[in-house]
């Protein structure tokens, strides 16, 4: 009769594995949909920058407006130009910085993933080794009943 | 107005988004399933390879044990071969004789089984452990042998010892001479005795040698003793049957007495026998030869037990007897003369039994006779001629009764004419009359006449033979009846006065019965019923009562005064009885004349007595 236990001792191991491995699976989506998460608030908060950069070139040609400058050449331009640049490369900073947080969450699914993937793995060797085990218990019975 | 400038807020990230993963494959939980079933496989083949190697160490185990088993079963029915085989045999080989040992036949039988294993493992081990075997078994094989041997020499030895002694004892003078020497051996010349020497060769010990030859010493010794006192005996045993025959002549039974004596003097002197014994041989040959005498003495005489009561009291005509009994102790004497009068008293009662028997046999002779007549066949004549012939015999004889003669001459045709024809028929009342007084003991023969015309001849005679039976019977209840009151058994065997005097009234009284039973007519009793005759038995027991104790009173005096041996007895005419028994009571009861004399008394008291 030790073989049954064998077996089903290999069956639950496989079975704990595979819970195991389900769970990482679920991490590795959470961390996907964080990861894409990230990047549309991200997105979000760039609209939001732009609406407030474009109020603050407006302000800056209504400054210059005011001091009597053209704002549409010279140095206006040229600061408003340069505004734009800075207002740009914040956008791109904060995109890539979205891309690499977002990047980081997606690694974390992935090694969620690899680890479910091995626990699969775990789980099928465990429930060979109890076959195996089960069929070596009843070997050896049988064995000694022949022996017997 | 200041004018807004923007800078840009955020920096960049130093992160470039990749992580170090922390996921690690686990080598022993990775490949524990083909470890798992690597461990089976490895199981699997080490059961495979266990299992092989346990069978073939049972086969192995089995055969050698089959093997062994074998060979033990070989080597037990050896051992017990070598039981009944020459113990030489069994311990060593002998190629003349083509016989081997019992080591040399185990090896042949462990070579043999040996070779029919195949396995060379299986047979190495049995080789190695089958010698073991053999080992242990020769060893107690032969030993067993060796006992046996040692066991054959000594039995031998010890057989050839007791041949030595029988040698010695009954052989020749050189023949006797040769076993001396043999057996005892000679310190002179340093000869070793048969024991010895087998003690020398280790077949017995020491100790067991000079018990052996002592034995041997005794043995030669009682056998030769018993051998002398055996021709002892046997000489005087023939010498007193010479001393003791009263028909020899007188000089050769003197000379046969003096010889026995003088050889039993011969062996107490020559150490055969002790004086104790010699004694003792001598008053046995002593006892003998008085016993021989008198029962010749005895058996010559008409009388044994006057013959015996005349030694008794010391009148013995016997020179050999006279001198035996003056050696001897008086109680010895009196105990041979008690005996022989005992001897003597039973050879008169067989010698009186057996004159009664003759008498009865020649009655019987003639009873026989008278019922041949009485049966014989009345139609042939010749039968007729031999049953008269026979009739005439009995009268001379004179057997008849007048009622056996009636009987006889009417059979014959010689007396009167029954009315018994063939044509009658027997009739119910001569049947019941004649079978009533059958059964109360009235069946008189005169009875049966009566009735003669109402019987058939068959019935007739029938009835006739019973009648006749009864008076038979009648008579010999009244011979007892007469016998009983008159003692006779009691006083008919001794040979004084009493017995006299009750033999003469028995006679007597039998003469007036049997007078009277041949009485015809009136006041006879021919053809009397049974009751009758015994009736008349009883009268003439007491018409002579008065008489024979009379008669019985003198003869009593008459023998105790009579009596030789008791000088001294004084009888009282008128106590005759109370004077000799008190005399009697102060003599030794053992003497078998005051025994014989108390007996008579006794006897006579009783009759006196009506006892």
């Amino acid at each position: 009769m030790g073989f049954l236990f064998e077996y089903q001792a290999g069956q639950q191991e496989q079975a704990a594995y595979n819970f195991n491995a389900d769970v990482n699976e679920r991490n590795a989506k959470a961390a996907d949909q964080e990861a894409a998460q990230l990047i549309f608030t991200e997105e979000q908060n760039i609209v939001k920058f732009r609406e407030d950069f474009q109020d603050l070139q407006d302000a800056t040609q209504q400054a210059y407006r005011y001091n009597g400058w053209i704002a549409e050449e010279g140095t206006p331009l040229k600061v408003a130009l340069a505004n734009a640049q800075e207002a740009d490369a914040e956008i791109e900073t904060r995109r890539y910085n979205a891309q690499v947080g977002a990047q980081t969450l997606r690694e974390k699914g992935v090694e969620s993933r690899l680890q479910g993937q091995l626990n699969r793995m775990y789980g099928k060797a465990a429930a060979t080794r109890g076959k195996a085990r089960a069929f070596q218990s009843l070997m050896q019975t049988a064995t000694a009943i022949a022996g017997a | 107005m200041k004018v807004p400038t923007y800078r840009q807020q955020t920096g960049i990230t130093e992160k470039t988004g990749a992580t170090m993963f922390g996921v690690r494959a686990d080598p022993g939980a990775m490949s524990a399933g083909l470890r798992a079933v690597g461990d089976l496989v490895s199981s699997a083949e080490k059961m495979a390879v266990d299992y092989y190697a346990e069978q073939q160490k049972i086969k192995r185990q089995t055969e050698l044990d089959d093997a062994e088993f074998e060979y033990k079963q070989e080597l037990q029915k050896l051992q017990q071969e070598q039981t009944t085989r020459k113990p030489k045999e069994v311990l060593f080989d002998d190629p003349t004789a083509r016989t081997q040992s019992f080591s040399s036949i185990g090896q042949q039988k462990l070579d043999a089984i040996a070779d029919k294993i195949q396995d060379k493992r299986v047979r190495r081990a049995f080789k190695q452990k089958a010698r073991n075997s053999l080992n242990t078994f020769t060893i107690d094989v032969n030993q067993s042998a060796r006992n046996r041997l040692i066991d054959q020499n000594k039995a031998a030895g010890l057989s050839k010892g007791n041949q030595l002694v029988d040698d010695i004892v009954m052989g020749n003078g050189a023949k006797k001479a040769q076993a001396m020497l043999e057996l005892f051996g000679d310190p002179s010349t340093n000869t070793p005795g048969h024991y010895e020497k087998m003690a020398q060769d280790g077949y017995i010990k020491d100790s067991e040698s000079v018990k052996y030859t002592r034995d041997a010493q005794v043995s030669v010794r009682d056998r030769a003793r018993q051998a002398d006192t055996a021709i002892m005996e046997n000489n005087v045993n023939k010498r007193v049957v010479v001393a003791g025959d009263v028909n020899a002549n007188i000089a050769d039974r003197q000379n046969a007495y003096t010889s026995l004596i003088k050889e039993i003097d011969d062996r107490v002197n020559n150490g055969t026998i002790d004086p104790a014994e010699g004694q003792k041989k001598k008053m046995a040959a002593a006892d003998d030869t008085a016993r021989s005498t008198i029962m010749g003495i005895m058996t010559s005489s008409a009388d044994a037990t006057a013959a015996v009561m005349q030694i008794a009291s010391g009148d013995t005509t016997d020179p050999i007897l006279g001198q035996i009994f003056k050696e001897m102790d008086q109680g010895d004497v009196t105990k041979i003369v008690n005996d022989m009068f005992t001897i003597g008293t039973k050879i008169d009662t067989e010698r009186r039994e057996k004159e009664e028997a003759d008498e009865e046999k020649a009655d019987e002779a003639n009873r026989k006779n008278y019922e041949t007549i009485i049966n014989v066949d009345q139609s042939d004549e010749e039968a007729m001629a031999s049953a008269l012939a026979l009739h005439k015999d009995l009268l001379k004889d004179n057997f008849y009764t007048a009622t056996e003669r009636k009987a006889a001459e009417a059979v014959l045709g010689l007396g009167k004419k029954t009315q018994a024809g063939a044509d009658i028929k027997t009739t119910k009342e001569a049947t019941k009359i004649l079978n009533r007084a059958d059964n109360d003991n009235i069946l008189t023969p005169g009875l049966v006449d009566q009735y003669a015309d109402q019987l058939s001849t068959s019935d007739y005679n029938a009835y006739y033979k019973r009648a006749i039976t009864e008076g038979k019977e009648g008579r010999t209840a009244a011979k007892s009846l007469i016998g009983s009151k008159l003692r006779y058994n009691e006083f008919k065997d001794s040979n004084n006065a009493l017995g006299d005097a009750s033999d003469a009234m028995f006679q007597q009284s039998m003469f007036e019965l049997d007078d009277w039973l041949n009485t015809s007519g009136e006041g006879g009793g021919a053809g009397a019923s049974y009751q009758q005759i015994v009736q008349k038995a009883r009268e003439i027991i007491k018409e002579n009562d008065a008489e024979y104790k009379t008669q019985m009173q003198e003869a009593l005096i008459t023998y105790v005064t009579g009596i030789s041996t008791l000088p001294d007895l004084i009888v009282d005419p008128a106590d005759p009885v109370g004077s000799t028994l008190q005399y009697l009571a102060n003599q030794d009861p053992r003497n078998p004349v005051v025994k014989a004399i108390t007996l008579n008394i006794k006897n006579y008291q009783k009759l006196i007595q009506g006892n």
